[in-house]
């Protein structure tokens, strides 16, 4: 269970991205954020597993407070939050594999890892996080050779070899095309329902959350605006999310 | 003197509002842009200035002093020592070069190595992007621009101070010299690697020294082996040198034989030198091209 207590987050420069937010969020759900850029979206995501501090509040996950977190602890409590990004973040340069692998290192005997020596049950988790994604056959080509869809898929395969128990995704197919960004968000949908990993997602594109997720939160300038089942949302809801009317921008499929 | 003063500071002003007017573009409906000033230019006439300065100091001064015709006088003398070395080239002292030479390529593959071991953890320490908000970066990068100060022939001089002379002091300068050298290249490329994948990997609970073994090592590995391969080839060149104050290795020989005159003993050390060099830039050029 994560719980937002009042938390608020000023960066250094002064913008003030969160205020005063509370919520809470059970195990298993597939909430997905939408918001305008700038908004607080990926300030929220990232406060979760301490990428950043918050300035004000607590957040609690499964009664761990959060940003007490330093140190060994919180590698421990970040070993069972996943975390996928826009822009991949694989490890180019390397074979599939090894960037699957690299969720492992954490878990194994530091002398091993420094010679990047694994063991047969690590390799056989990293094969059956690919095969969950459906890019098994890629495992022994380069990272950088995979398209964008595919490079997702991979991130998405590292995040599950490190066994979570909640997946963090922050932007997760902004920079992909309509037709991968659906097979990416299907396979959010999977893993949330037959894994029972919670999933929290960051969208800018409406009709992508109200079709995967079951709950939306709709931010506006650092506030909550809307919390709610997919199926509540009216566009009287959407106009007060984005403050305006939806544009063709907000939508990937331009015909809905 | 005032109005000299008043004078200048009217040219200077007169220079600024001149130079703003042409970084200003008016558009078709009378907007106006100007770019921002570049200091490009007024760094690169200060070097001009500067290279003017000392090419009047040190080379004119020279020309000044002795003439022109006693540098051409004195050019063709260098070229007598090349005909020396031709003409009286000793075939027979290569038998005597064997073994120096061989303890030069010990000097430099070990030299070489160590140093280059000892300069991976210290170029992480030094790297601001893997280290974070830390004092750590600064003060290695300050040490290691101490280290960087003295060349290998200072090293191998202040070694052979302490202990006396040998291959040893040659190893200990090789190792000091590659280390100084390898770090700053070696966290000058870790400052530029894409972050992305580090970051991916400390968020999933990995400290930063797993990550670096996993996210950040194979970005780097090729380079770094081209690094060392490169400091080996400087390593068997410094090695002539390194021999001056009898740090071991076909310097020695080298230094003896020039000292004594016999430019065809010293000619037979240096087609040697030059032979092994040639075999190994080809070899690491070979190298580093098949790892890039």
């Amino acid at each position: 269970m994560i719980e937002f207590q009042n938390v608020s987050k000023t960066y250094p420069n002064g913008v003030e991205a969160l205020k005063n937010i509370s919520l809470t969020i059970e195990p298993g759900e597939f909430v997905a954020i939408i918001g305008l850029s700038g908004a607080g979206k990926s300030t929220l995501i990232k406060l979760v597993n301490k990428m950043i501090d918050v300035t004000e509040g607590n957040i609690k996950v499964n009664d761990l407070n959060i940003p007490d977190l330093k140190g060994k602890e919180l590698r421990q409590y970040r070993r069972k939050v996943g975390m996928v990004f826009q822009s991949f973040n694989l490890i180019n340069r390397t074979s599939v594999i090894n960037n699957v692998l690299a969720a492992r290192v954490p878990d194994m005997n530091p002398f091993l890892s420094l010679f990047g020596i694994f063991t047969k049950s690590d390799k056989m988790m990293a094969l059956e996080s690919l095969h969950k994604v459906g890019i098994l056959e890629k495992a022994y080509i380069r990272a950088d050779q995979l398209s964008g869809g595919q490079q997702q898929r991979v991130a998405l395969a590292r995040t599950l070899a490190q066994n979570p128990t909640l997946i963090l995704a922050d932007e997760p197919v902004a920079s992909l095309d309509p037709i991968t960004a659906n097979q990416i968000m299907s396979d959010f949908e999977r893993i949330n329902q037959t894994e029972k990993i919670t999933i929290l997602v960051n969208m800018h594109h409406v009709d992508l959350a109200l079709k995967y997720a079951s709950r939306v939160i709709g931010i506006n300038k650092g506030e909550i605006v809307y919390d709610g089942g997919t199926d509540d949302v009216t566009e009287d809801i959407l106009k007060t999310i984005y403050g305006r009317e939806l544009t063709d921008e907000d939508i990937m499929f331009k015909d809905k | 003197m005032k109005t000299l003063c008043s004078k200048i500071s009217n040219f200077i002003k007169d220079l600024i509002k001149r130079n703003q007017r042409y970084r200003t573009s008016e558009l078709s409906d009378g907007t106006n842009i100007t770019r921002p000033f570049s200091y490009a230019i007024v760094i690169f006439s200060l070097v001009l200035i500067v290279f003017i300065y000392f090419w009047n100091m040190i080379i004119t001064d020279f020309f000044n002093r002795f003439g022109f015709s006693f540098f051409v006088s004195r050019v063709p003398n260098f070229f007598t020592i090349i005909q020396k070395m031709v003409v009286q080239v000793n075939w027979s002292y290569f038998s005597n070069v064997v073994s120096p030479l061989v303890d030069t390529i010990q000097i430099s593959i070990i030299g070489t190595l160590v140093g280059s071991l000892l300069a991976l953890p210290v170029a992480i320490l030094a790297s601001q992007n893997i280290m974070g908000k830390s004092y750590i970066p600064g003060i290695t990068k300050f040490f290691l621009s101490i280290i960087r100060t003295f060349p290998t022939l200072v090293y191998a001089l202040i070694f052979s101070f302490i202990f006396g002379y040998g291959t040893f002091i040659g190893v200990l300068a090789t190792v000091i010299f590659t280390f100084s050298i390898v770090t700053k290249m070696l966290y000058e490329i870790i400052e530029a690697i894409d972050m992305g994948a580090f970051i991916a990997i400390e968020a999933t609970g990995a400290t930063k020294l797993q990550a670096f073994r996993a996210a950040v090592m194979p970005q780097i590995i090729g380079r770094y082996y081209s690094i060392i391969l490169y400091n080996f080839e400087i390593n068997l060149r410094a090695s002539a040198i390194l021999g001056f104050v009898n740090a071991g290795g076909i310097g020695i020989i080298m230094n003896d034989q020039m000292a004594l005159q016999k430019y065809g003993n010293v000619a037979v050390i240096v087609l040697a030198l030059l032979i092994v060099v040639i075999i190994v830039q080809n070899l690491s050029q070979y190298l580093r091209r098949r790892l890039s």
